[in-house]
């Protein structure tokens, strides 16, 4: 006797506590057996675009913190301030380029911590999620030395930073790396070789490069499929043309491809840091611009890599105080996507291992 | 029989895997504790950590040094600054310093525009109440929050200047 | 992107506008006047020198009026549209095989689609600009050639209301499915949206109407 079988519609969603924010994904069972995933956002949308056409240039740097991804403030800054600044011509000394350089690397790996740890959770590794919190714990104390804040920060100006680096600071985060490195090499250990996480992740969630590259994902997720993009390679900001690193690639697009492309580039943002502190010139922090500058008309996009990807800005200036258009291209939002694609076929179970893996961040996808 | 095999390997990677774990986590054991007990024990923070806002005294004249320029109410992208004042010239007196706390992004902006450094930021983060109400910040709040040691000053205009 | 890759484009298409260069020739202008002036200012100080008067007032320059793009830009007509971007995709020499976003920009008189397409082998990137009239404001959809377009059109559907023929599922992506108007138009006025309350009621008096319960829905008959 055949047994009659139907499709099964399940909401996982707004508030799960694996979906990392208010996502709803809506899936469509066989069974156990994905067929469909459909994301339904924008419960978090705050239409910080029309918000920042009603703030000056220099106020819209504040918006950017929370209005965009926070777990990378401080790289939301930078992507606004760099638009800012080519539009209006305006020269950053050097001083505050490598230390821009030092607090974007410092987000970075600040994000991939929270990232690793809460995707430890998911899969069942609670220590993971303890151990990369504690050392979240120390950057956020190395940030708050600097910028006041810690999660949102508002020190990047246009044409600079707010402040220099307090005294013995660049000591600290020197030794703050070298406690660091170890602690890598320790999630690795304590992962990479648990059979129970490989058969979780390896294999699992496959997108390819062509589907990668022709669904707009960037980032990690793209470079775990074997697209060796880099933003800070390919159109160097900053002085990151300056500094050696390598953008780690892997080739299989599962799960397990873009854990491994995290954990190294943990490894590299740290040398980054050490590059970048020794470098450390001395001089002017900030071009002094007018709290009210106008930009110029017309129009620039910027685009930089952040610790999710591609994240651009599309700025367009009509001459006056304010923008008169803000395009924010969100890293996660196409990251978001690329996940109908890797979720078809797999088992329920995993959705939660998959959706974890790209790291998306709600308020960077709705915006 | 290799299915056998099989599985004894498994085992043995799992174990293997185990006792890396087991023993890192031993190790981490003996390390020294990071743990804060929060509402028991606190953190310092930081110099430049941006608490409540503040307008603090100064112990020569007994007057804060607001100078009524409304430079940090017309920065503020919250808009949670309001200010009025009577009188003229040198006499010019603060009749309303009004923050709306619970707007307030603590970004700052209000901090660095201020000419004569009369708005800090206060080392006190603890402001959750029962009541929003209570979180509009009068003058007097705002006086009484004052450090008396002020954090954040002296950081903005560091150029050349000595900074903490 | 090279010199000779945009002539090869636009030679292949000669419609398209490129604006980089319409800018430059508008600069080139501007200096041109602007020179001008400040010869004629010139020759005022020194007949004002020769004849003993007070000098004139010296020059201020304007703010400039031009529109400044920072990178190649072109201007396409959206009938044209598909058949650039299939072309661009395609040819070896371009392969822009990523594409990073599609927004508009809202001018108040019209509308302009933007799409930016990149070349990650290749390394160069692009943007086309489509103008659309603000009462018509259709183009034809990209996600036939770039899946990833399918949510940004949808975004762009969502927040400035462009109409985009032929994308497989053209609904709201951000504000909720009942939401009125498009946020992002300079025109748009926000009110309370009160109105959604509504909604959400006749819905209930919907499915109380039809005289299911819970129980009832979803069963397997
Ligand atoms: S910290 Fe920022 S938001 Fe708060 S009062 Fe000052 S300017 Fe306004
Ligand atoms: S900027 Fe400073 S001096 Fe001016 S009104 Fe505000 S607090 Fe007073």
């Amino acid at each position: 006797m055949a047994l009659r079988t139907e499709e099964l519609m399940l909401n996982m969603g707004p508030q799960h506590p694996s979906t990392h924010g208010v996502l709803r994904l809506v899936v469509t069972l066989d069974g156990e057996n994905i067929i469909e995933v459909q994301p339904d956002i924008g419960y978090l949308h705050s239409s910080v675009e029309k918000m920042m056409e009603h703030r000056t240039y220099f106020q819209n740097v504040s918006l950017t913190d929370r209005g965009m991804d926070y777990l990378i403030a401080l790289q939301n800054e930078e992507v606004y301030c760099l638009a800012v600044e080519r539009l209006a011509g305006i020269e950053v000394p050097e001083r505050a380029r490598y230390i821009r350089v030092v607090m974007n690397e410092l987000q970075r790996i600040a994000s991939h911590l929270v990232w690793l740890g809460t995707w430890g959770i998911d899969l069942g590794a609670t220590t993971v999620f303890l151990w990369c919190f504690r050392e979240r714990e120390m950057i956020m104390d190395l940030f708050e030395q600097v910028t006041g804040g810690r999660l949102h920060h508002a020190y990047y100006r246009i044409g600079g930073v707010y402040a220099d680096l307090p005294e013995g600071w660049a000591e600290q985060c020197q030794r703050f790396v070298d406690y660091f490195l170890p602690r890598v090499d320790e999630y690795d250990a304590l992962l990479t070789a648990n059979p129970i996480f490989l058969a979780r992740t390896r294999g699992v969630g496959v997108i390819s490069r062509r589907d990668a590259i022709a669904m707009g994902a960037s980032g990690p997720v793209a470079r775990a499929s074997g697209i060796a993009l880099d933003v800070r390679k390919e159109e160097p900001y900053e002085v990151y043309d300056r500094m050696q690193f390598d953008v780690p690639v892997q080739s299989e697009g599962d799960c397990f491809a873009r854990y491994r492309v995290r954990l190294e580039e943990m490894r590299q943002s740290a040398r980054i840091i050490r590059q970048a502190l020794r470098g450390l010139p001395p001089g002017e922090i900030r071009t002094r611009v007018p709290m009210t500058m106008k930009a110029p008309r017309g129009e620039v996009y910027v685009r930089t890599e952040s610790a999710r990807g591609d994240l651009g800005i599309f700025l367009v200036s009509d001459g006056g105080e304010t923008p008169y258009r803000v395009k924010i291209r969100a890293p996660s939002f196409s990251n978001l996507y690329a996940l109908t694609e890797m979720m078809k076929g797999w088992k329920v179970a995993d959705v939660i291992a998959i959706l974890g893996s790209i790291d998306i961040v709600l308020s960077d996808v709705d915006r | 029989m290799d299915r056998r095999v099989s599985i004894a390997a498994r085992v043995a990677r799992g174990l293997e895997a185990l006792a890396i774990g087991l023993g890192l986590t031993w190790r981490a054991m003996l390390r020294p504790k990071v743990t804060v007990q929060y509402p028991v024990e606190k953190k310092n923070v930081s110099h430049r950590f941006h608490g409540l806002l503040g307008l603090p005294i100064d112990p020569e004249t007994g007057k804060d040094r607001c100078i009524i320029c409304f430079q940090c109410e017309r920065v503020c992208p919250s808009r949670c600054i309001h200010i009025e004042a009577t009188g003229k010239g040198k006499e010019r007196v603060l009749t309303r310093f009004d923050i709306e706390m619970d707007k307030c992004q603590y970004c700052g902006f209000c901090v660095e525009v201020c000419p004569t450094e009369a708005i800090v930021f206060a080392p006190h983060y603890e402001a959750s109440t029962y009541n929003r109400a209570n979180l509009l910040y009068t003058l007097d709040d705002l006086h009484k929050l004052a450090p008396k040691e002020p954090i954040a000053t002296g950081i903005v205009r560091t150029n050349g200047r000595k900074h903490r | 992107m090279s010199p000779e890759r945009i002539a090869q484009f636009l030679e292949r298409f000669p419609r398209v506008r490129d604006l980089a260069a319409e800018q430059r020739a508008e600069q080139a202008r501007e200096d041109e006047e602007w020179a001008a002036k400040q010869r004629e200012w010139q020759e005022a100080v020194e007949r004002a020198k020769a004849e003993g008067k007070p000098a004139p007032r010296p020059l201020k320059r304007e703010e400039s009026r031009v529109y400044h793009y920072h990178g190649p830009t072109f201007g396409v007509e959206r009938e044209e549209l598909l058949d650039v971007c299939r072309w661009l995709r395609d040819n070896p020499e371009f392969d822009m095989s990523y594409l990073s976003f599609v927004s508009a920009i809202d001018w108040r008189d019209r509308f302009e689609v933007v799409y930016h397409l990149r070349s990650p082998a290749r390394r160069h990137s692009v943007v086309l600009k489509v103008p659309v009239p603000r009462d018509d404001p259709r183009v034809p959809s990209v996600t036939g050639l770039w899946r990833g377009a399918e949510w940004h059109e949808r975004e762009a559907y969502d927040l400035l209301g462009i109409v985009f023929e032929g994308h497989p599922d053209l609904r709201r992506i951000l504000m909720s499915a009942d939401w009125k108007g498009h946020p992002l138009r300079k025109d748009y006025v926000y009110e309370d949206p009160q109105w959604l309350v509504e909604v959400a009621s006749q819905r209930q008096r919907e499915i109380a109407a039809t005289g299911e319960d819970w129980e009832g829905r979803g069963s397997r008959s």
